[in-house]
C-alpha cells in the first residue's frame, strides 16, 4: 500500500502497466460510447479488484482502462487482491469485481466478470444513471423504491448472450442507486462454476437475494421492488 | 379452436380409486396441477400399457404436485371390474374417472360420438383450472408418460418463473462476447 503526498491510500496498480487496447472495444463502439458518455453530468469512479494472474481479470483491466478513457468524467482505480482491503465494500469472492463510486462513496452497484455481449448495456446504464445522464424513474416507482426498508443484496446472475438480462440488471441497479438499503451486483455466471453449481443455475436472469432467496426470469423494477418490500 | 388457456367447465363424475368409489368435481381438481388422460375404453390392449406406463411414473407426478385422472366413457363400475381382472390396472393408484355421459370428453373435444369412445387426449390443467398443454392422438397411437412428465414440469416452470428466461449453457474457457450496444429503455 502506498500513500500519496496528501496521506491518502493510492491504488497499487500503475495504470500505465495496463493495456490501452481491449479486444472488446473497437473504434466504432468507442465512438458510440463517447457519445453516450458525453451526457455524464457528474464524475464517476470505477474501482476494481483484479487478479492479474487470471485471464478474465486481465481482460477486464484492459476493458476498464479503455472504457474510462472515453470520458473526462470517468476515473479508474485498480487493486490487486492483496490490496482489496482498500475497497472493503467490494465482495472479492468473484473476481474481477468492479464497483461504481461517486464522491468517494461506494454506490452499491458492482459487476463481477466482464460486461461484454449484451451486458455492456447494463454497465453503461449504471454509469450513466449514476452520472445523471439517465431519464430517471417515475414518481410512483420512486415511491415504491423508497419503501424498501430492509437490507437487500441482489446478485443478478447473467449470461452475456441473454437478451432479458441487461434489463433486469439495470432495474436492480437503478433501485440500488436510489435506495441505500439495496446493493446490486451483476455476475457473469459463466466465470464462476461454484456459484452455478451451488444455486443450480440453468437459466438466466437469476436473482439471488441476500444469498438465500432466488428468482428467475425477466422482471421489471416494480416487480423487483415488490420482492424487497415486506 | 385451441383449448390453450381455456378454463375447464364444471363437471361432476364418479370415479374408482384403489378399491373405492368417489366423486370428482371441478372444485376438487383446482388448487393443484392435473392431468386428464383420456383413452377409448376399458378392457382394450393399448390402454393398459399406457396406464401402466403412467402408473410407473405416478410417484414422480405426485412429487411435483400433479394428480393424474384417467378418463374413459365407461362407468366407474367397469373401471373396478377391469382393475379386479387385470394385474396392470389393479396396481393403479390414481383416480379413474367414469364419463359415460361424455361430459368430460365433450368439453375437451375428444368424444367420438358415433362410437361413444374418447380419443387418446392428454390435457395438463394448472391449479387455476386452465388448460396449459394438450395433445390428442387418434385411436391406437400411444403416449409416453416420461414425455408427459417433462411437459408438466415445463408448464410448472413457466407458471412459476414466466417465459422470459434464457437457457444458460456455459462452457469453461468460453471467450467473452463482443459487446453489442443497445441502450433503448435502459438509460
Amino acid at each position: 500500500m502506498t500513500k500519496s503526498m496528501f496521506g491518502e491510500e493510492t491504488p497499487m496498480i500503475d495504470l500505465s502497466t495496463i493495456s490501452s487496447r481491449s479486444d472488446l472495444l473497437d473504434e466504432t463502439l468507442k465512438g458510440q460510447l463517447r457519445q453516450v458518455l458525453a451526457r455524464m453530468k457528474q464524475p464517476v469512479t470505477l474501482k476494481a479488484v483484479v487478479d492479474m494472474e487470471n485471464q478474465s481479470s486481465r481482460e477486464m483491466a484492459a476493458f476498464l482502462n479503455v472504457f474510462s478513457s472515453l470520458s473526462d468524467q470517468l476515473s479508474l482505480e485498480l487493486y490487486l487482491p492483496q490490496e482489496a482491503g482498500q475497497v472493503p465494500e467490494l465482495d472479492v469472492t468473484y473476481l474481477p469485481v468492479t464497483g461504481l463510486y461517486q464522491d468517494g462513496q461506494y454506490k452499491r452497484v458492482a459487476f463481477h466478470g466482464i460486461p461484454g455481449g449484451k451486458e455492456i448495456n447494463s454497465f453503461v446504464a449504471a454509469v450513466g444513471n449514476l452520472a445523471g445522464a439517465g431519464k430517471g424513474v417515475g414518481f410512483l416507482l420512486k415511491k415504491k423504491i423508497d419503501k424498501i426498508r430492509h437490507k437487500a443484496n441482489l446478485k443478478i446472475c447473467v449470461s452475456l448472450s441473454c437478451h432479458h438480462c441487461p434489463g433486469v440488471v439495470a432495474a436492480c441497479q437503478q433501485i440500488a442507486l436510489l435506495n441505500p438499503n439495496v446493493e446490486a451486483e451483476m455476475i457473469d455466471a459463466r466465470l464462476y462454476e461454484d456459484l452455478v453449481s451451488r444455486y443450480q443455475i440453468e437459466r438466466v436472469p437469476f436473482i439471488i437475494v441476500n444469498d438465500h432467496d432466488t428468482y428467475m426470469g425477466n422482471k421489471t423494477a416494480e416487480d423487483i421492488a415488490d420482492l424487497l418490500i415486506y | 379452436m385451441s383449448l390453450i388457456n381455456k378454463e375447464i367447465e364444471d363437471f361432476r363424475v364418479q370415479a374408482y380409486q384403489k378399491g373405492e368409489f368417489l366423486e370428482v368435481t371441478k372444485e376438487a381438481v383446482l388448487g393443484h396441477w392435473s392431468v386428464f388422460f383420456f383413452y377409448p375404453a376399458d378392457f382394450t390392449f393399448v390402454c393398459p400399457t399406457e396406464l401402466g406406463d403412467l402408473m410407473d411414473h405416478y410417484e414422480e407426478f405426485q412429487k411435483i404436485g400433479c394428480e393424474i385422472y384417467s378418463v374413459s366413457e365407461d362407468t366407474h363400475f367397469v373401471h373396478k371390474a377391469w382393475a379386479d381382472t387385470s394385474e396392470t390396472i389393479g396396481r393403479i393408484q390414481f383416480p379413474m374417472l367414469g364419463d359415460p355421459a361424455g361430459v368430460l370428453a365433450r368439453q375437451f373435444g375428444v368424444l367420438v360420438e358415433a362410437e361413444g369412445q374418447a380419443l387418446r387426449g392428454t390435457f395438463v390443467v394448472n391449479p387455476q383450472g386452465l388448460v396449459k398443454v394438450y395433445e390428442i392422438h387418434d385411436m391406437g397411437i400411444g403416449r409416453n408418460a416420461q414425455e408427459l412428465l417433462r411437459k408438466v414440469q415445463a408448464a410448472q416452470f413457466v407458471h412459476e418463473h414466466g417465459d422470459q428466461v434464457c437457457p444458460a449453457k456455459w462452457k469453461p474457457g468460453e471467450e467473452t462476447l463482443t459487446p453489442s450496444l443497445d441502450l433503448v429503455g435502459l438509460l
